[in-house]
């Protein structure tokens, strides 16, 4: 299989190691560059999907739960709110943006908002 | 905060710990079709609760067993049953839910829910997607068409 040069170079592989690296490696998919690039959005999804579907629910669990830090939800051992409106005000206002957890409805954010 | 993230093995203390205690729960968010087959990423646990004492209390004895450490004013809020509780003191980050948008109630949910192949209880796929429409955050705004596509998937609309 043939790649654009140019790209390879980018990444600083030569052909012949491409070559060897997509026939051994277990973790690369045999498609052609054609192949490739005739797969949509949907039909790789789908196979997403299904690579799933065929792995065990405990690999579900250990690849799905990926807990990062996240400011200011996680900066306190332990939070509390009355209500779901309480807490999806704070989370207006309290958060950065960047965690998604503001409400569409109310983007863009406040002057007061964290960033 | 010393948690970190929600194993194999957080997973089936938890199943047992909440199965011991009685303890009535869904498991909601994007974890809940996670733990359906989902192949997609999540970051907490998220349990929705009955508004029931019996049942917090059933609650706080199963955390205990799972080693969140629990003070009187982490308890409070649990037995009064508020509405949202974020526990991240223990062995993996968790939240707790007296209330979901995009529900009725915890009654009608369960009678919904699917237990899955970890033996934990969670909110079917289509209040997955009810509750992430509802809430309305960007970030359930980023997962919903991916949430729905895995729906039609399940149900053998597209080829899976």
């Amino acid at each position: 299989m043939k790649i654009d040069a140019d790209l390879l170079e980018r990444f600083g592989i030569d052909q012949e190691t491409f070559d060897h690296l997509r026939k051994t490696s277990p973790h690369v998919r045999a498609y052609t560059r054609e192949e490739y690039r005739s797969l949509d959005p949907d039909g790789l999804w789908a196979q997403q999907c299904r690579d799933q579907r065929d792995r065990s629910p405990g690999s579900w669990i250990t690849n799905g739960f990926c807990h990062v830090h996240k400011p200011g939800l996680d900066d306190e051992p332990f939070r509390a709110f009355s209500t779901l409106a309480d807490y999806r005000e704070w989370c207006d206002e309290a958060l950065p943006d960047y965690l998604g957890f503001r409400r569409v409805e109310t983007w863009p954010p406040t002057a007061n908002a964290a960033r | 905060m010393p948690h970190g993230n929600f194993t194999l093995a957080d997973a089936h203390h938890l199943a047992a710990a909440l199965h011991a205690e009685k303890v009535e729960y869904l498991i909601v968010g994007q974890g809940a079709a996670i733990l359906m087959g989902f192949p997609g990423t999540t970051q907490d646990v998220d349990l929705f609760l009955p508004i029931s004492r019996d049942n917090a209390e059933a609650l706080i004895r199963a955390l205990r067993r799972l080693e969140f450490p629990l003070e009187p004013v982490h308890l409070v809020p649990i037995l009064m049953a508020s509405e949202m509780v974020i526990l991240r003191g223990g062995p993996f980050a968790l939240d707790l839910f007296h209330a979901l948008d995009g529900v009725e109630d915890f009654e009608a949910a369960k009678a919904r829910g699917v237990l899955t192949p970890s033996q934990l209880w969670v909110l079917s796929l289509d209040d997955v997607i009810a509750t992430k429409a509802a809430a309305g955050r960007a970030k359930d705004h980023a997962a919903l068409p991916l949430l729905e596509s895995f729906r039609r998937h399940l149900r053998g609309e597209i080829g899976f």
